[in-house]
């Protein structure tokens, strides 16, 4: 779970991206034809810079590409690397949310009847408030 | 004794050199003293510089106003005139560096008196190798103290205006239910720290003009 503040940062960049975008946080969605990404937050730790209470939240935001099963992996990875360096690329315009570090893209396949193939990017985050 | 969190500390340092004079007429005999003037805008938490009352152990120091100032009392938080003399000495005067305008409370993440030791001079002879004697040169000491850098904000361009100035600042922490440690020193060695992936941060030191003291 990350602040709202982060979220509303990871919602905004990731409208940015130019691939679709669905809220699966709670939420009961019916998914786009591949490809299409979605958002999950975790936090590390809050930390007290100052006297004056200022605090540093740390934590991961993963962006998750879904793609087409049985499509093989560098469509899927052509897309998600353009749209995670946009989204590692936008800057918050509140100035509070840092994104620190870009992960390499992470791949699942599932064993079994594989309903769509995931590629998992994960950024890791500064938010001063 | 019991420990307290910092949470909620403050420290401030003055930003001008403009005062506000008064003459005491008189000074209570007590613990804190308290001195009687005609008219005054301390408030409580104010720092007083006591100056010219002829009682040795108010003049020339740095106070801050108690929670029993009012318009026509200033009451020195920490001083103690038990006893003593409840005249002043004519031409008394106080420059008093309120909260408003004159102070300005640092965001700092890191603070740190450190006392220097009195330091000795080898008086060593053949039949004494380790004979030394006080030396009379003697100094207070530093303060470390370390923020986060913001061009923004109006505390980090007064710790970057002070370290330019060499100007002595008048420091009062605030400590929750502890009092306050007030001392005067002057900004330097103002640095930055520039991580390869954090805050861009800066520390500084200032040397002490005279032992911090606790007042409370």
């Amino acid at each position: 779970m990350s602040s709202r503040a982060v979220r509303q940062f990871a919602r905004a960049a990731v409208a940015t991206v130019g691939v679709p975008y669905v809220d699966t946080i709670n939420l009961s969605q019916s998914t786009p034809t591949p490809v299409w990404c979605t958002l999950s937050f975790l936090t590390y730790g809050t930390e007290k810079l100052s006297f004056c209470d200022d605090r540093e939240e740390t934590g991961a935001i993963s962006l998750v590409f879904f793609g087409a099963p049985g499509a093989g992996d560098d469509s899927i990875l052509q897309a998600a690397e353009a749209a995670a360096a946009k989204f590692y690329a936008y800057v918050d315009p509140l100035k509070a949310v840092t994104l620190r570090t870009i992960g390499a893209p992470i791949d699942y396949i599932s064993a079994g009847d594989v309903p769509q193939f995931a590629v998992q990017i994960d950024f890791e985050y500064s938010h001063v408030s | 004794m019991s420990a307290s969190n910092s949470k909620n500390v403050t420290i401030c340092m003055s930003t001008s050199t403009a005062s506000t004079t008064v003459t005491p007429t008189a000074i209570t005999a007590a613990k804190p003293a308290a001195l009687t003037v005609a008219a005054s805008t301390v408030v409580a938490g104010d720092l007083v510089f006591v100056d010219k009352t002829g009682i040795a152990n108010l003049d020339g120091k740095w106070w801050i106003a108690g929670t029993g100032t009012t318009a026509t009392n200033i009451e020195l938080l920490g001083s103690d005139n038990t006893g003593g003399a409840t005249s002043v000495a004519g031409g008394a005067v106080f420059n008093a560096r309120s909260g408003v305008g004159s102070m300005e409370c640092l965001c700092l993440s890191s603070f740190a008196i450190n006392r220097d030791t009195p330091g000795t001079i080898s008086t060593a002879t053949f039949c004494d190798p380790s004979a030394s004697v006080p030396s009379v040169v003697t100094q207070a000491g530093t303060v470390s103290i370390g923020g986060y850098v913001d061009v923004a904000a109006a505390d980090f361009k007064a710790v970057v205006a002070a370290d330019i100035s060499g100007a002595k600042h008048q420091f009062r922490v605030t400590m929750p239910n502890n009092g306050y440690i007030v001392f005067e020193g002057v900004v330097s060695g103002f640095s930055y720290d520039i991580p390869l992936d954090g805050a861009l941060a800066w520390s500084a030191t200032i040397t002490l003009s005279g032992a911090p003291r606790h007042l409370f």
